[in-house]
């Protein structure tokens, strides 16, 4: 080849002016997109069927704020509380109610309300699990309550062994409760104590 | 050095940290420890006990008033808890007492709640509650017909909140405290359907992963009462109407909803996003405080650059009458 046929060396690739341009252009999409990205839609991360049920009670509310708006009383004053205590009935009420725990706190088997020393309690009975994280390791146990403060009593664990309580009646201060193998016990609600029954 | 080789050398040199800035805005958060972040204010939610609507208009003034007094303005969410559906019609033993509630009463208690927080934001037409009405899955057995029943509730309320105005603050969803031990994982996704197929707007879970693993997150893996973390998975976030604020109770529970979330991330290919933890110190002192819930929660999830993530919400459970007996 003669030295005419040869062409004169240029600058690198990267160095050549479309080039550069075209690399600039293509950075600044990119962090546009970048940011887009991190700003913008709450839900670009969750699942398009979440996101366009989440996204359809936000439209709901910004459709609302765009409306001209209710006026609002500036005096208001909420209503004062007109049944604080409803109509109490002692007894025992079985079924399942969850009571105000967790699953692994007090496994709840039924309960029972009355008064007791001058208070109206509320007593869950069932069994609490040890190991929290297993939600293993059961033990019987009642939850007592004071129902018109909404505050709790105490929580009273079975003896050893007991891994499940129901209440089964109450007479006078003295609840009598079945263990998960069958056996009575008695529960002192006067003095929160368990002893052996028959 | 000419000069034309200097301008060459200095634009590739400027390429080049704009391209390492442009990576770093587009990956995600990486697996590094930072500060646990700020907890938000706690927002209490509340257990039904008396159904009196004068009550629930103190508790979502209340709420009103404490958003209000935020600058500029602050998102709350909240759920009230009408205990345990006792039948297809979606009356309820209320949590605490067993009283009775009917649909009516329930729908009563929770506009009762909106419109006293619209009115207590006074000036304030932004702070937005986001409102949740809460059964769970314990009690009279979840079905399909229960779910619709429960949906259903939500619709009426957000119709009337809706009609009356205060739904450009006031956002009413419904709420479901899930937990594995109460009923059977076929039961509760059959409830799980049958709100779904009513689509009044999303459900929150603010329940529990009984049994779940600490330390795997093998979709398979047992959990408590049949229930395996895949279904843990599907009540609280693979539903498309799911979302999650789960208790926090002790140092065990933000380790298995942590292994949910990677459940997720590994075989969904996308994390669990929780609205945030839930604790109930105020009812039992034995368990964690918010503070204590929010740093575990959080330290827990960001060990994991997979699903890293700072929730926006804090929430504790009390009792209704809570405020007045000076909790």
């Amino acid at each position: 080849m003669s030295a005419s046929n040869r062409r004169a060396p240029g600058p690198p690739l990267w160095k050549r002016p479309v080039v550069a341009i075209l690399i600039a252009c293509s950075l600044v999409v990119a962090i546009g997109a970048g940011v887009a990205l991190a700003s913008g839609n709450p839900f670009a991360k969750y699942p398009p069927a979440k996101a366009a049920i989440l996204q359809r009670e936000q439209n709901a509310v910004a459709t609302a704020q765009a409306q001209p708006r209710a006026p609002k009383n500036p005096n208001y004053v909420a209503p004062a509380a007109s049944t604080p205590h409803p109509t109490e009935t002692a007894g025992i009420t079985n079924g399942q109610n969850a009571g105000p725990f967790s699953a692994c706190e007090l496994l709840v088997q039924n309960t029972w309300q009355g008064p007791v020393n001058g208070r109206w309690e509320v007593v869950y009975a069932g069994a609490t699990h040890h190991d929290r994280a297993a939600c293993n390791d059961p033990q019987g146990a009642l939850v007592i309550f004071d129902r018109h403060t909404a505050t709790q009593v105490g929580w009273y664990t079975a003896p050893a062994g007991v891994q499940n309580l129901t209440i089964t009646a109450v007479n006078g201060d003295i609840m009598t409760l079945r263990t998960d193998a069958g056996a009575a016990l008695t529960f002192n609600l006067a003095t929160n104590t368990f002893s052996t029954g028959s | 050095m000419s000069k034309k080789t200097l301008t060459w050398r200095v634009f590739g040199v400027s390429a080049l940290v704009v391209t390492v800035l442009a990576g770093v805005l587009a990956i995600p958060p990486s697996h590094t420890v930072f500060a646990t972040p700020a907890q938000p204010a706690t927002d209490w939610s509340f257990y039904i006990e008396t159904l009196d609507t004068g009550t629930a208009s103190t508790l979502g003034c209340n709420q009103g008033k404490f958003d209000q007094s935020v600058y500029p303005y602050r998102n709350s969410e909240v759920v009230l808890d009408f205990g345990d559906e006792r039948d297809s019609s979606g009356d309820t033993i209320l949590t605490f007492d067993n009283l009775p509630a009917t649909v009516s009463e329930i729908e009563s208690v929770t506009t009762s709640f909106a419109e006293a927080y619209w009115s207590c934001t006074g000036n304030d037409g932004t702070s937005l509650l986001k409102l949740g009405v809460g059964t769970n899955n314990s009690g009279y057995t979840p079905t399909y017909t229960t779910g619709v029943a429960w949906a259903n509730i939500v619709a009426a309320i957000r119709s009337t909140v809706q009609s009356r105005g205060w739904s450009s603050q006031v956002d009413v969803f419904g709420a479901n405290d899930i937990e594995p031990d109460w009923s059977a994982w076929s039961d509760t996704n059959a409830w799980i359907q049958g709100y779904s197929s009513v689509d009044p707007a999303h459900y929150l879970d603010y329940g529990s992963a009984d049994g779940c693993s600490t330390s795997s997150d093998d979709p398979n893996r047992p959990c408590n009462n049949g229930w395996t973390m895949d279904n843990v998975w599907e009540a609280s976030w693979g539903a498309a109407p799911a979302l999650a604020i789960p208790e926090i109770y002790n140092t065990a529970q933000p380790l298995q909803w942590t292994q949910i979330a990677l459940d997720g991330a590994h075989r969904y290919g996308g994390a669990v996003y929780y609205e945030g933890p839930w604790d109930e110190h105020d009812l039992n002192s034995s368990t964690n405080t918010s503070a204590q819930a929010w740093s575990l929660f959080w330290n827990d999830l960001n060990s994991y650059s997979s699903i890293a993530q700072t929730p926006i919400f804090s929430a504790e459970i009390h009792m209704e009458s809570c405020p007045q007996t000076g909790c």
